[in-house]
C-alpha cells in the first residue's frame, strides 16, 4: 500500500500506542508536527479511504488495518506539483501543455550548460 | 466601454514590452522587466490614465488629422478662389457616416457586461479551485529535521515567520502563503548536498522577501478583469518567467558568478526528477526552461552603461506606449465622469412621449465625432451670402433650419420654435444647457464645418456665450451657440440628411439636395418676412446655378 509521510505519520502513532480516537490524534499532531485539526482530519480520512485504518464508533476511535511491515514507503508517482506550483501560474503552464521535459531534452539542456560554462 | 479602452491602450504598451522582451531579455537587468510589468498591471487595474504629449496615441492623432483636416478646413484664400464660395466637397465613398451613436439603456445590464462578468468570475474560479485544492495538501507537509536547514534558517531571519517543511507529493521546492510564508521542500532532494540546498532556500527566501506569490496573484487578476484580451495572457505567462528570472539572478549575484553552472544544473536535476515519470514533452515547457538556463548562464555584473542603458529604454517605452494622447483623453474621460457629462439625461424635450431610451450627445462621446458630421456645402457669411445673412439679422429670428422632417426657427430671444407640419403650426421647444468650455474643448477637438471662424467661436464661448442643445428622436442633434452677436448652429447628423441653415454666420447645405427642398427653404424664408418675393427668387437661382455649375452631385432629383 502506498502511503505519504503525512499518512505515516498517523499510522506510526496507532502503531505506537494502539487504538485512537480522531480527537487525541489530532491533539498528538498538532503538537508534533504542527497540523491544524482540519488538516489531520483530512488525513484520517484519506487513510480511511485508502482501507489503512478503521473507523470504530463511538468517538471516532482509529484502528490500524495494515502493519508496519505492509505499509513501507513507496516513492509516490502522484506528484502534484508537476501541473501546479504553490502560486497560479503553474496551472495555467500546464494548460498550455508545460509537462515533464525528456530525457532527450534533459541532456540536451545539460550539455547548453557545458557549452555555455 | 471604458474597460475595453483600457484593455486596448495597455495591449499596445503590452506589446511594446513583449517585442523589447524578445531582443534583450538577457542582456538588461531583470528588474527591468519587472518595473514594465508592474507599469502594465498598473495600466491594467487602475482606471487612471497620464496624458503625454509624446505619447503614440498623440502621434496617432496627428497623423490621422494629417489625413482629415486638410479636406476638411479650406484656407480663406483658397475659399475665395473657388469662384467666391467655400466648398467642401463630399467624400466619393457615401456612406462613410454610419451612426456610431450607442443607444444606452437605462439601468439594465447589458448583455456584454454579462458576458464579462461570467467569464471574469470563471477566470476567477478556475485560479481559485486549484489552489484551494492544493492548498489542502500543503498542509499535509511535515517538518524536517536537518541541520544544515535549522542553521541556515537561523542565519537568514525575515520579519515574516517562514517555516521549512517538507511534502512528498511534490517534486520541486515550492513557496506558497503571502502573510505567513510556508516553503516546501521535495522529499526527494539531496538534503546532504549542502551547496544546493542553499542555492534552493535562497531562491525561494528571495521569492518571499519580494512578495512574488502576492505579485502572482495580481497578475492573476489582471488576467480574470481582461480575460478577453489574449494579450494580457500572454503577459500573464511571460511575467511570471521574469519573475523567476529576477530571483534567479539575485541569488547568482549573492553567489558569486561562478556559482552559476552549478545553479543551472541544480535546476536541470530538479526537471530530471520531474521527467523519469512521464514521457510528454512541451515546446513550451522546453523554452521555459531553455530561456531560464540561458538566463542563468548568461547573468551579468550590472555596469553603469547596462543600468542606464535600461533606464532610457524603461523610461522611453514608458512615456511612448504607457501614456494617452493629450486632448483626447480629456474629452473622453468626460464619458466617465459625471460632472462633466451635464446633459448625459438629455432626454429630448421634443418628443419626450415617443423615446424611452436614453441618448447620448455627441459631445459627451469625445472622440471619433468627425465622422458624424455632415459632408457640407457652407455659403460664407462675408464672401458668399451678404445680402441673406443681412435680411436674416434684420428680421425677426436669429436662425432658421429646414429639413425634410422638421421646420426651425430661432427667435430674437433665443427660443426655438419647431414646425412639423411645413410652417403652418409653430410650437416652441425646451433645451438642455451645455456648458460653454466643454463645449469650446469638443469643438476644437471634433468640428470640421468651416464657413466661420474658430476663433471667433471660441472667443464668443470664452467670453459667455451660451449653448444650447436639442436631441432628435433619430438621434440628429443640434447645439446652438447664442451671445448678442447672434445665433450659431452646429448640426450633428449620424446619418447624413439633407437639411439647409442660415444663421449668423453662413448658410449651410448638408449633404445633396433637391432643388424642391431649396425652393421650399426660400419659400419659408418669404413667408417668414425674411425675403422680399424677389429677392428670394434671385437668391435661390444663384444658389441653384452655382450648384449645377460647380456641384451637379450635390443636387437631386426627388
Amino acid at each position: 500500500m502506498k502511503l505519504f509521510d503525512s499518512e505515516l505519520h498517523i499510522m506510526e502513532i496507532l502503531w505506537k500506542e494502539g487504538d485512537t480516537p480522531a480527537k487525541r490524534i489530532a491533539e498528538i499532531t498538532k503538537e508534533k508536527v504542527g497540523w491544524s485539526k482540519t488538516t489531520t482530519y483530512t488525513i484520517i480520512k484519506r487513510c480511511l479511504d485508502k482501507g489503512a485504518i478503521e473507523r470504530r464508533e463511538p468517538n471516532f476511535v482509529c484502528h490500524a488495518l495494515v502493519t508496519r511491515e505492509q505499509a513501507q514507503e513507496h516513492e509516490t508517482t502522484e506528484l502534484i506539483n508537476k501541473m501546479y506550483d504553490g502560486a497560479p501560474d503553474r496551472l495555467i503552464a500546464s494548460l498550455l501543455g508545460q509537462k515533464r521535459l525528456s530525457t532527450e531534452e534533459i541532456s540536451r539542456l545539460k550539455r547548453l550548460i557545458d557549452s555555455m560554462e | 466601454m471604458p474597460l475595453l479602452q483600457i484593455s486596448i491602450s495597455a495591449s499596445v504598451f503590452i506589446l511594446a514590452v513583449i517585442f523589447l522582451r524578445s531582443l534583450l531579455i538577457h542582456k538588461l537587468p531583470k528588474m527591468t522587466f519587472m518595473f514594465l510589468w508592474g507599469v502594465a498591471l498598473i495600466q491594467l487595474l487602475v482606471p487612471v490614465s497620464v496624458q503625454s504629449p509624446f505619447s503614440i496615441f498623440t502621434a496617432a492623432e496627428h497623423l490621422s488629422r494629417m489625413f482629415t483636416a486638410p479636406k476638411l478646413i479650406p484656407t480663406p484664400e483658397s475659399s475665395t478662389s473657388i469662384n467666391g464660395t467655400t466648398v467642401i466637397m463630399p467624400p466619393i465613398t457615401e456612406h462613410v457616416t454610419a451612426p456610431i451613436v450607442p443607444l444606452k439603456t437605462a439601468s439594465q445590464i447589458s448583455p456584454i457586461v454579462w458576458v464579462w462578468l461570467v467569464g471574469s468570475t470563471l477566470c476567477a474560479l478556475f485560479f481559485i479551485i486549484p489552489h484551494v485544492r492544493y492548498r489542502k495538501i500543503y498542509k499535509m507537509a511535515v517538518p524536517i529535521r536537518n541541520d544544515f536547514i535549522r542553521k541556515w534558517q537561523h542565519s537568514n531571519l525575515l520579519w515574516r515567520d517562514v517555516q521549512i517543511r517538507q511534502l512528498d507529493h511534490i517534486s520541486t521546492p515550492l513557496t506558497y502563503g503571502i502573510f505567513r510564508p510556508v516553503v516546501l521542500l521535495p522529499k526527494n532532494l539531496d538534503y546532504d548536498e549542502e551547496k544546493q540546498l542553499a542555492l534552493i532556500l535562497t531562491h525561494e527566501f528571495t521569492h518571499i522577501k519580494r512578495f512574488d506569490t502576492l505579485k502572482k496573484w495580481i497578475l492573476a487578476a489582471s488576467v480574470c478583469v481582461h480575460w478577453f484580451n489574449p494579450f494580457v495572457w500572454v503577459m500573464y505567462i511571460l511575467a511570471n518567467r521574469d519573475i523567476e528570472l529576477f530571483c534567479d539572478e539575485t541569488v547568482i549575484r549573492k553567489f558569486g558568478e561562478n556559482t552559476k553552472p552549478a545553479y543551472a544544473r541544480a535546476l536541470v536535476r530538479l526537471e530530471e526528477k520531474k521527467s523519469g515519470l512521464s514521457p510528454m514533452i512541451s515546446s513550451f515547457s522546453k523554452n521555459a526552461t531553455e530561456e531560464r538556463i540561458i538566463s542563468i548562464m548568461k547573468t551579468k555584473k550590472i555596469t553603469i552603461a547596462t543600468t542606464l542603458l535600461a533606464i532610457g529604454l524603461v523610461a522611453s517605452v514608458v512615456i511612448i506606449f504607457a501614456t494617452s494622447a493629450l486632448d483626447k483623453t480629456e474629452a473622453s474621460t468626460g464619458v466617465d465622469n459625471p460632472t462633466a457629462e451635464p446633459s448625459s439625461e438629455a432626454v429630448p424635450a421634443l418628443f419626450q412621449g415617443a423615446i424611452t431610451t436614453e441618448i447620448v450627445p455627441a459631445l459627451s462621446q469625445g472622440a471619433t465625432i468627425t465622422d458624424l458630421m455632415p459632408h457640407d456645402l457652407t455659403f460664407n457669411k462675408k464672401y458668399d451670402v451678404p445680402k441673406l445673412i443681412d435680411s436674416l439679422m434684420d428680421s425677426k429670428y436669429r436662425a432658421v433650419y429646414m429639413d425634410n422632417e422638421i421646420y426651425l426657427r430661432v427667435m430674437m430671444d433665443n427660443t426655438i420654435q419647431i414646425s412639423k407640419d411645413n410652417g403652418a403650426v409653430w410650437k416652441k421647444y425646451d433645451t438642455d444647457e451645455i456648458d460653454a468650455k466643454e463645449f469650446a474643448k469638443w469643438l476644437l477637438i471634433n468640428d470640421p464645418i468651416p464657413g466661420y471662424s474658430m476663433k471667433e467661436v471660441q472667443s464668443r464661448l470664452a467670453n459667455g456665450a451660451e449653448v444650447k442643445h436639442l436631441v432628435f428622436e433619430n438621434v440628429k442633434e443640434m447645439y446652438f451657440i447664442i451671445d448678442r452677436n447672434g445665433v450659431q448652429i452646429e448640426l450633428v447628423q449620424p446619418k447624413k440628411i439633407s437639411s439647409v441653415l442660415i444663421d449668423g454666420q453662413r448658410m449651410m447645405i448638408t449633404s445633396a439636395i433637391s432643388a424642391q427642398m431649396l425652393k421650399s427653404f426660400y419659400d419659408l424664408l418669404v413667408s417668414n418676412n425674411i425675403l422680399s418675393e424677389t429677392h428670394a427668387k434671385q437668391d435661390y437661382s444663384e444658389r441653384m446655378k452655382y450648384l449645377e455649375k460647380n456641384l451637379p452631385n450635390f443636387i437631386v432629383s426627388k
